[in-house]
């Protein structure tokens, strides 16, 4: 790795080194690297200082390095400077080849010494070559082991800015600049591909140095930068370029010393100083600046984004610093002719006609001032010139004397006037009525934040199919309903988006519990009163989640006609005539929630016979939902069973289990478990060989099913269970 | 199995040690005359009769006999015996009355448990014939003899038979039952389809050992 020297490095804490050498000023320039040199100086000539020993054709000089190239200018006794090359070192280091260009040189300027400058007619790869072409000079040096090979170049007089380009290079790893003393020379590490700049000027450069008050800034505090100490040793500075915020673009160019400048924000910051002086030259420092944070907020909150004609909402400007203020005020400019009320003035005097707030006392650092004021929307015949919806909003400035500060009232600023409310703005505005009766009212001053009793009201509102006050007639929808849910539950403003919520994985499932297990749904039964019986069932739908999840809706899908009656809601609110659910709170994990409800089948619709086998095939209808949730955005179908089968008889089986006795029929309300009776009614049937009303077909009591009848009634287990020893039946699980 | 067991359709009822209450026919037609007697008693012992079950005792005999008309149905008939002031003995028998079918129960003392023996008999053709006893409360249940029945003891003690029971057949059906109980109440009932149509009857016959 390359050790770089550099000039801004050098400075950066606001000390300039003194660039300057006996004569002029001289500096090295690669990329980004700018280095400040001095040449040596000694008593030889270039040529002595050379010390070319053509026999081993090779330089004696001692500042030559093995694989190295080095490059280092010298001035004569007699004042001539030259620069020079020395690649490699005698009896060190390997061999190698090196072609430079120099460009931009200086009049006059030429190889004084050369190294190898003879021909090696049996070594032609050895020659060396020095080609000068239209004001550039390219060489190529070819050296073997122990040896050097190099030059001196010059003279380069005192005014000059010649580039050195590294072209092809072998046997040379690094390209060092030397200068300073030559017993304890400085080195300037360079790259062997950038082209090197080496600058030669009569003018030395100035100095910069910066004051910077106060130390330590604020965010929205002027700080002073003074740059009074800079000096130009052999002139004067004519100009202070800034860069504030150390983005290299210059900020601000002056001929005073001194700039003021407020940073908007807190923050690291390097700010740059360039003087430049009366010649044109210049130096730049740095200056690491942290400006911390504003520390003095002032914020408006509206309580809504939305307001009818003739509406009051509330506004609330919270000043917060930590930073004593002094001379402190606050001055909002609401729409023209909208009625201010002021409801709190923080200890500040109001001046109605400006709306505008004045502290009379110091607002201490650590404290927070809030001022409340009321705006009356004017009534809807003074807005009639005003096509609706319109925004109107509200702008402010906030001032402070000491220190001072002046920024705008940050926040919220606009509400839109219309004749209707947004759903979600008017529930959270809205005021149950207190006493059955009473209507909803809706208050706009009210906080965005949904409460819970507003959620229960939307919740009744939903319910019973009544539009959402302040809306134009809207009716809230389930997914409306959920939204609020998350809102309220989520501590969220409805003006605020929804806070991320990881992804849950919900599930639902139903269970559907025939009205005669094992059984359809039967139709074309009835009790003694002539009630339809067996055309009822039970769905069970059971919701859980593996993280909390706000607002749960549920939406069966049943056949036309189809009537649901709700059983267990278990915190979920129905809704009749559109069979949904929601629940209005949170779904927890581990605590799943189970909804059941009774359908009863229209008893009079017509249904196909069952086809016979070994499981009857019913006809069947289809019952089909959908779980959602608010937050996270959540939706699933409802899995489990979906087929209700749906039938107009009986196994002979559950007929017997279902048969009265006494009445000599079916009665669906009986047990799964066959009796005594039912079993000689059994047997009646099988002596007899007469079909049991009301079953399906065959419809009779054969061998092997008197003997099933009696097993069952023998062992007392339900007719849907199979006999001990029994394989579950084929068609379990239906 | 059709098991068919000739009986004659009276029974005793033990009174007292030497005592007995006898009867004609205990599952009589509707409407006829059977003949109850007291077989034992005591010279000078007269007869008081609680004859419609409703405890109180409508007739006093000095002969041990008596003779009723069974209505349609079950009556239960009492009778004590009583010499000066003192009663001797009282004992009850269930007569039911059914132009159809009928079914008696005998209860025999043995050394810890009672023998129980229930006979059907039909009038007419008789489906299905079942019979369902009521246990006491504590008391053990053994089946002794099925005659043919299914049965099975849950709540009851229930048996039916798979057949048709002609007119004039009887089917017998026994058990033996252990109880620690001081007394012990018989109760149950007799059934079957006759003619399409359900019937069921209690059983006569002795209620308590």
């Amino acid at each position: 790795m390359m050790r770089k020297i550099s000039l801004i490095a050098a400075v950066a804490l606001g000390l300039t080194v003194p660039l300057f050498a006996q004569q002029g000023y001289f500096e090295i320039i690669q990329g980004a690297t700018k280095v400040a040199v001095t040449p040596f100086a000694g008593a030889k000539s270039a040529e002595e200082f050379y010390d070319y020993d053509s026999g081993q054709s090779r330089s004696r000089n001692p500042l030559g390095e093995a694989n190295t190239a080095v490059l280092f200018l010298y001035r004569e006794p007699a004042g001539q400077l030259y620069l020079f090359f020395i690649l490699g070192k005698a009896e060190a280091g390997t061999g190698g080849n090196a072609r430079f260009t120099i460009r931009n040189i200086p009049i006059g300027a030429n190889f004084v010494v050369r190294d190898d400058g003879f021909y090696f007619p049996l070594f032609p790869e050895l020659n060396d070559t020095y080609t000068p072409t239209n004001g550039d000079y390219q060489v190529l040096w070819t050296w073997t082991d122990g040896r050097t090979d190099g030059g001196v170049f010059g003279p380069l007089g005192e005014e000059f800015e010649l580039t050195v380009v590294p072209e092809t290079l072998s046997g040379v790893q690094r390209i060092v600049f030397k200068h300073g003393a030559i017993d304890r020379p400085n080195r300037v590490e360079l790259n062997t591909i950038d082209p090197i700049v080496i600058k030669g000027m009569r003018n030395q450069p100035p100095v910069a140095r910066l004051v910077v008050s106060p130390a330590a800034p604020r965010a929205r505090q002027e700080v002073l930068f003074d740059a009074s100490g800079s000096y130009d040793p052999d002139g004067t500075i004519a100009e202070y370029r800034w860069d504030f915020d150390g983005d290299g673009k210059i900020d601000l160019t002056t001929t005073e010393a001194q700039v003021r400048y407020t940073y908007v924000a807190g923050g690291n910051f390097t700010v740059a100083l360039t003087v430049v002086d009366n010649t044109g030259v210049f130096s730049t420092i740095t200056y690491p600046l942290y400006v911390s944070p504003i520390t003095v907020t002032v914020t408006r909150e509206i309580s809504t984004t939305h307001a009818l004609p003739g509406t009051i909402f509330r506004v609330t400007v919270t000043i917060k610093t930590d930073q004593d203020l002094i001379g402190v005020g606050l001055d909002e400019d609401p729409p023209a002719n909208w009625e201010v009320i002021p409801i709190q003035n923080a200890g500040a005097v109001f001046n109605r006609p400006y709306v505008q707030w004045v502290f009379m006392d110091t607002i201490r650092a650590g404290t927070e001032r809030v001022i409340v004021y009321d705006l009356k929307v004017p009534p809807v015949e003074q807005l009639a010139a005003l096509r609706l919806p319109q925004q109107f909003c509200i702008t402010g400035l906030f001032q402070s004397k000491v220190p001072d500060i002046a920024l705008e009232v940050a926040g919220e600023s606009c509400i839109i006037v219309d004749t209707c409310l947004p759903a979600l703005q008017a529930v959270a505005h809205l005021i149950p009525p207190e006493r059955p009766g009473d209507q909803d009212r809706l208050d706009l001053r009210l906080s965005e934040t949904i409460t819970v009793d507003q959620v229960l009201r939307v919740a009744e509102l939903w319910r019973t199919d009544q539009p959402l006050p302040g809306t134009c007639g809207e009716r809230l929808d389930l997914e409306q309903l959920k939204l609020v849910a998350a809102y309220a539950y989520s501590c969220t403003p409805v003006d605020e988006p929804l806070p991320e919520y990881p992804r849950a994985t919900v599930t639902a499932k139903r269970t559907i519990l025939y009205p005669i297990p094992c059984e359809a749904v039967v139709l074309g039964f009835h009790d003694s009163m002539g009630n339809a019986l067996g055309n009822k069932f039970t769905v069970k739908v059971e919701i859980s989640t593996d993280r909390d999840v706000i607002g749960v809706g549920l939406d069966e899908d049943l056949p036309v006609g189809w009537r649901v009656t709700p059983i267990q809601n278990d915190g979920f609110i129905y809704k009749p005539g559109v069979d949904q659910w929601v629940l209005m709170d949170i779904l927890r994990p581990g605590r799943p929630k189970t909804i059941i409800y009774e359908v009863t089948v229209p008893p009079t619709i017509q249904v196909k016979k069952p086809l016979p086998g070994p499981c009857p095939m019913y006809d069947f209808q289809t019952v089909v939902g959908r779980v959602d949730t608010g937050l996270p955005c959540v939706e699933v179908e409802v899995t489990g069973a979906t087929k209700v089968e749906l039938s107009d008889c009986l196994s002979v089986l559950a007929a017997i289990a279902k048969w009265d006795v006494y009445r000599d029929t079916i009665d669906l309300t009986l047990s799964d478990k066959i009796t005594l009776p039912q079993v000689q009614r059994a047997i009646a049937f099988w002596l007899e060989g007469s079909r049991v009303p009301r079953t399906c077909d065959p419809g009779i009591v054969d061998f092997e099913l008197m003997k099933t009848i009696i097993a069952y009634w023998l062992t007392g287990i339900p007719i849907c269970e199979p006999l001990p020893g029994q394989p579950p039946s084929i068609c379990a699980g239906r | 199995m059709r098991r068919l067991v000739l009986l004659p359709f009276f029974s005793v009822a033990v009174l007292a040690a030497g005592i007995t209450l006898e009867c004609s026919n205990l599952i009589p037609d509707p409407e006829t005359t059977v003949i109850l007697w007291v077989r034992g008693a005591p010279l000078g012992a007269s007869f008081r009769w609680d004859l419609d079950g409703d405890g109180v005792f409508e007739s006093t005999t000095l002969e041990p006999q008596i003779n009723f008309v069974a209505k349609r149905g079950s009556q239960t008939v009492t009778v004590e015996v009583v010499s000066g002031s003192q009663t001797l003995a009282r004992a009850s028998l269930a007569i039911v009355a059914d132009p159809r079918f009928g079914a008696i129960r005998t209860i025999t003392k043995e050394d810890a448990s009672f023998l129980v023996t229930i006979l059907v008999q039909a009038k007419l053709p008789l489906i299905a014939p079942g019979i369902a006893e009521e246990i006491p409360a504590g008391a053990v249940v053994e089946v002794v003899a099925e005659g043919g029945a299914f049965w099975r003891k849950a709540e009851k003690l229930e048996a039916v038979w798979p057949l048709i029971l002609d007119p004039g057949s009887v089917l017998a059906f026994s058990y033996r039952i252990y109880s620690t109980g001081e007394t012990l109440r018989f109760s149950g009932v007799v059934s079957g389809y006759i003619g399409g149509q359900r019937a069921e009857i209690p059983i006569a016959g002795q209620l308590q050992p």
